[in-house]
C-alpha cells in the first residue's frame, strides 16, 4: 500500500480502476497484437488528414482574425505534421515494437521534443510547439474510438497535469476521481470536477511512475488522499466511508431540497448554485436553488476543440437551456472570463507571450479588446432573455471604464436587435464581478451605475494576496481564510447595503461550510455555491441565528493569519455540527 | 545527380523555426534528396523537426548536399535562402506549404 498525500478539491471518495493517462490527453498506454498491426496503421492514416485539415482551418481564422503574422507558427505545425521522418518513425514503432498508435505517437514526439529540449533551453518554446501538435494528432485518433481495446469501465483518472480544455471534456459517467501531480484548489480542473461533483485530489506530487494502469485505487476527496495498492483493511474501511456518505446525501436531499433556505431566527437566505455545465442547472432544481448566481460561459470556447470561437447559435441553444430549466428564477450569465489559464485550445489574443498571463489580457480586458467575438455572446444572451429572467455580469473589471465601455457595447447590441425585430428582455440588471482590490477599494464609486454585484473571492484572493495559486512555492499562501480578504468582503457588503444594491458572493469560500457561517456575520443573505453544496450550506444555515454568525464574524476580526482564522472558523462550526464527518475542510 | 556545397549561416539568429520551416519547404518543392550536415551529424531537409535538431548559430558552416535529378535547382534554391539570411530583415512571408 502506498498513501500519497495531496491537495483535496472536490470531496467524496471513490474507489476503482486507475486509467493513467497522458499529460494532455486521456491515452492509455499500451502494448498491441502483432494481427492488430494493419489496424492500427489505418488509424493512424485516417488521424493523420483530419488532424492537417484543422490544423488549416485554424490556422486561416487566426490568420483572418489576427493577420498573418500570427498564423505563421501554425505553418511550421503543419510541416511538423507531415513531417516524413516522423511518420515512418510511428509506423515502425506500431510495426516493430508492437506500440499502440497512440504510444507510438506521444513516444515519438516527446524524443523529438526532448532532443530539441536537451539542444538548448532556448529551444523551450519550440518544444511546446511539438507537444501541440502531437496533442491535436491524439485527439483525432482518440475521437475516432480506441480500436476496440479500450477499456469502457469507469475509472479514476490519474494524471500528471490536467489542462482546463481536457477538463471540460471529461465524460462525468466515466470518471470515478481524478487525481493528477500538479493543480490545486482554484484551477480549472477543480472548479469542473467540483462541478460534476468527482471526487478529486491535485498536487499530489510525482506518483505516475508508481501507478499501475488497471490497479485499484482510493481517492480520498476529503482528506486529499490518494491510495495506491490498499490493504484489504483499509478498503473496507473507504468503502464503508463511501456508502456513509452516500446515504448523508439521501437524508440532506430529504431535510433540506424542497424549500428554500432559513436561519434558526427566521431570515431568509438565497443560496443559488454556480454552474458551467447546463445540465448542472438540473442540480440546481434538485436542490431547490433560488437561481444561478454564476454560469460561467467559457466552457462553450474550452470545449470547441477545432480551433474556432462558438458561434451565436451555439451559445443560445446552451443559455436558452439552463433558463428553460430554471423556470423564472434568476440566472447570472457571466460573459465569458477567458484568458490566463482559461484558453481555448489553439487560440491565442495577446501579442506576445504574456509574462504574467494572470496580469494579463483576460476576462473583460480581452472582450473589449475582440469585441465581435463579445457581441455574439451578447446577442446570444440576449435572445435567450425572453424564455426566463437573465441578468448578465461582467468579470474582473477592475475600472468604471471598463463597465462603462461593456454597457455600452450591450447598449447597442440591444438596438441592434431591436431593429432586426429579435425579442429581448430590455431591462436585464447589469453587474460586475468583484474580483480586483481596486473595485473593491472604488465600490462607492460603482454603485450608482453598476446594478448588482458579485463577490469572486478565488481572484479577489489571488490579486489581495499577489499569488500565483497554481506556483507550488508560493501556493500556501492561496488561503481562502485570508483576514485581508475577510475585510475586503465586508467592505464591499457594506458599501453595497448602504447604497441599496444587491450582493452576493460566488467563490469557492461560500462553498465551505464553515466559512459561510462568517459570511452571513459579514452581512452576506446571497451565496451562489457549487451545486452539490447547496443542501449542506442551506443545512449550515437552518441551524444558525444571524446574530451568532455576526459575533463569529466580530471576532474573526481579531484573527491575524489565515491559520488562525481557519482554526478559528473550524472550532466555531463544530460546536454546531459535532458529528458531521463529511464536512472535513 | 549528386552534389555538394558549403554554405555557411548567415543570419544574425541561427536556426529556429522559421528558418528550418523555409529550408524544409524549399526542399519538399523538389524531388532530389536534400540534406544539410554539420560534421558527421546529417538533418534530412524534407524533415522540419530533424532540421531543428541541427543547432546551427549564426557564423556556423554547414554541408549541403543533394542527389537526384533535379539536384541542381534544389542546391540552387536553398543556396540562395543562405545568401538572402532567410530575409531575417525583411517582413517574413512565408508561402504557404499547402500550395
Amino acid at each position: 500500500m502506498k498513501i500519497f498525500q495531496g491537495i483535496p478539491v472536490s470531496p467524496g471518495v471513490s474507489i476503482g480502476p486507475l486509467a493513467v493517462v497522458d499529460s494532455a490527453v486521456r491515452v492509455r498506454r499500451r502494448k498491441i497484437e502483432s494481427a492488430q498491426v494493419e489496424k492500427e496503421l489505418e488509424r493512424l492514416a485516417t488521424a493523420f488528414p483530419i488532424a492537417q485539415e484543422k490544423l488549416k482551418a485554424n490556422r486561416d481564422a487566426v490568420e483572418k482574425q489576427l493577420g498573418k503574422e500570427y498564423a505563421q507558427i501554425f505553418e511550421a505545425h503543419l510541416l511538423f505534421l507531415n513531417d516524413p521522418k516522423l511518420r515512418a518513425k510511428i509506423e515502425a514503432s506500431v510495426r516493430d515494437d508492437l506500440n499502440s498508435v497512440e504510444r507510438a505517437v506521444e513516444k515519438n514526439f516527446d524524443q523529438y521534443a526532448d532532443l530539441l529540449r536537451g539542444l538548448d533551453p532556448a529551444y523551450a518554446e519550440r518544444v511546446n510547439d511539438i507537444t501541440d501538435v502531437k496533442t491535436r494528432l491524439l485527439v483525432e485518433l482518440l475521437e475516432a474510438g480506441n480500436g476496440g481495446a479500450a477499456n469502457e469501465r469507469p475509472t479514476i483518472l490519474a494524471a500528471s497535469n490536467l489542462t482546463p480544455s481536457a477538463a471540460s471534456n471529461l465524460d462525468p459517467t466515466k470518471t470515478l476521481g481524478i487525481v493528477a501531480e500538479t493543480g490545486g484548489l482554484g484551477s480549472h480542473t477543480a472548479i469542473v470536477a467540483t462541478a460534476l461533483q468527482i471526487p478529486t485530489v491535485l498536487g499530489v506530487g510525482s506518483f505516475i511512475a508508481q501507478a499501475t494502469d488497471g490497479a485499484t485505487a482510493i481517492v480520498d476527496g476529503d482528506a486529499g488522499r490518494l491510495i495506491l495498492e490498499p490493504t484489504d483493511e483499509m478498503l473496507r474501511k473507504y468503502v464503508a466511508k463511501r456508502d456513509a456518505q452516500r446515504r448523508e446525501k439521501e437524508l440532506l436531499a430529504t431535510n433540506y431540497a424542497s424549500a428554500p433556505a432559513k436561519t434558526q431566527d427566521g431570515v431568509a437566505i438565497k443560496i443559488s448554485g454556480n454552474i458551467e455545465f447546463p445540465y448542472e442547472a438540473d442540480e440546481c432544481r434538485k436542490n431547490g436553488a433560488h437561481g444561478v448566481g454564476l454560469y460561467r460561459t467559457e466552457f462553450l470556447y474550452l470545449a470547441q476543440n477545432d480551433g474556432k470561437l462558438p458561434d451565436e447559435e451555439t451559445h443560445f441553444q446552451a443559455y436558452k437551456s439552463v433558463v428553460e430549466k430554471m423556470e423564472g428564477r434568476p440566472v447570472v450569465i457571466r460573459t465569458f472570463d477567458l484568458g490566463a489559464d482559461k484558453l481555448p485550445e489553439g487560440l491565442t489574443f495577446a501579442s506576445g507571450k504574456e509574462p504574467n498571463p494572470f496580469m494579463g489580457l483576460r476576462s473583460i480586458r480581452l472582450s473589449l479588446r475582440n469585441t465581435e467575438m463579445f457581441r455574439v455572446q451578447l446577442r446570444a444572451i440576449l435572445r435567450a432573455s425572453v424564455f426566463g429572467k437573465i441578468r448578465v455580469m461582467f468579470p474582473l473589471v477592475s475600472t468604471i471604464t471598463e463597465f462603462r465601455q461593456a454597457k455600452m457595447i450591450f447598449r447597442d447590441v440591444c438596438e441592434e436587435l431591436a431593429e432586426e425585430n429579435i425579442p429581448f428582455d430590455p431591462d436585464i440588471p447589469l453587474g460586475i464581478m468583484v474580483e480586483t482590490p481596486a473595485t473593491a477599494l472604488m465600490l462607492e464609486l460603482f454603485v450608482h451605475e453598476v446594478d448588482f454585484f458579485s463577490i469572486g473571492t478565488n481572484d479577489l484572493l489571488q490579486y489581495t494576496m499577489a499569488v500565483d495559486r497554481s506556483n507550488k512555492d508560493v501556493g500556501s499562501l492561496y488561503e481562502q481564510e485570508c483576514p485581508a480578504l475577510i475585510r475586503l468582503i465586508k467592505r464591499v457588503v457594506d458599501v453595497a447595503k448602504m447604497y441599496g444594491k444587491p450582493v452576493s458572493l460566488c467563490g469557492q469560500m461560500g462553498s465551505s461550510p464553515a466559512n459561510a457561517l462568517l459570511l452571513l456575520g459579514l452581512g452576506l443573505r446571497s451565496l451562489s455555491v457549487a451545486p452539490g453544496m447547496i443542501l449542506q450550506i442551506k443545512k449550515v444555515c437552518g441551524n444558525a441565528t444571524i446574530k451568532e454568525c455576526e459575533e463569529i464574524a466580530q471576532n474573526a476580526m481579531f484573527k491575524e493569519t489565515s491559520s488562525s482564522m481557519r482554526v478559528y472558523l473550524q472550532s466555531e462550526f463544530r460546536r454546531r455540527f459535532p458529528k458531521t464527518d463529511e464536512y472535513d475542510a | 545527380m549528386s552534389l555538394s556545397k558549403e554554405l555557411i549561416v548567415k543570419n544574425k539568429a541561427g536556426f529556429h523555426v522559421r528558418v528550418a520551416s523555409m529550408i524544409c519547404k524549399t526542399a519538399l518543392k523538389y524531388k532530389a534528396e536534400v540534406a544539410l550536415g554539420k560534421g558527421a551529424y546529417v538533418a534530412d531537409c524534407k524533415s522540419c523537426l530533424d532540421l531543428l535538431t541541427l543547432m546551427a548559430p549564426c557564423g556556423e558552416r554547414l554541408t549541403l548536399t543533394v542527389d537526384g535529378e533535379d539536384a541542381e535547382g534544389a542546391l540552387r534554391a536553398i543556396e540562395l535562402l543562405f545568401d538572402r539570411k532567410f530575409y531575417e530583415d525583411e517582413f517574413a512571408d512565408v508561402e504557404r506549404s499547402d500550395e
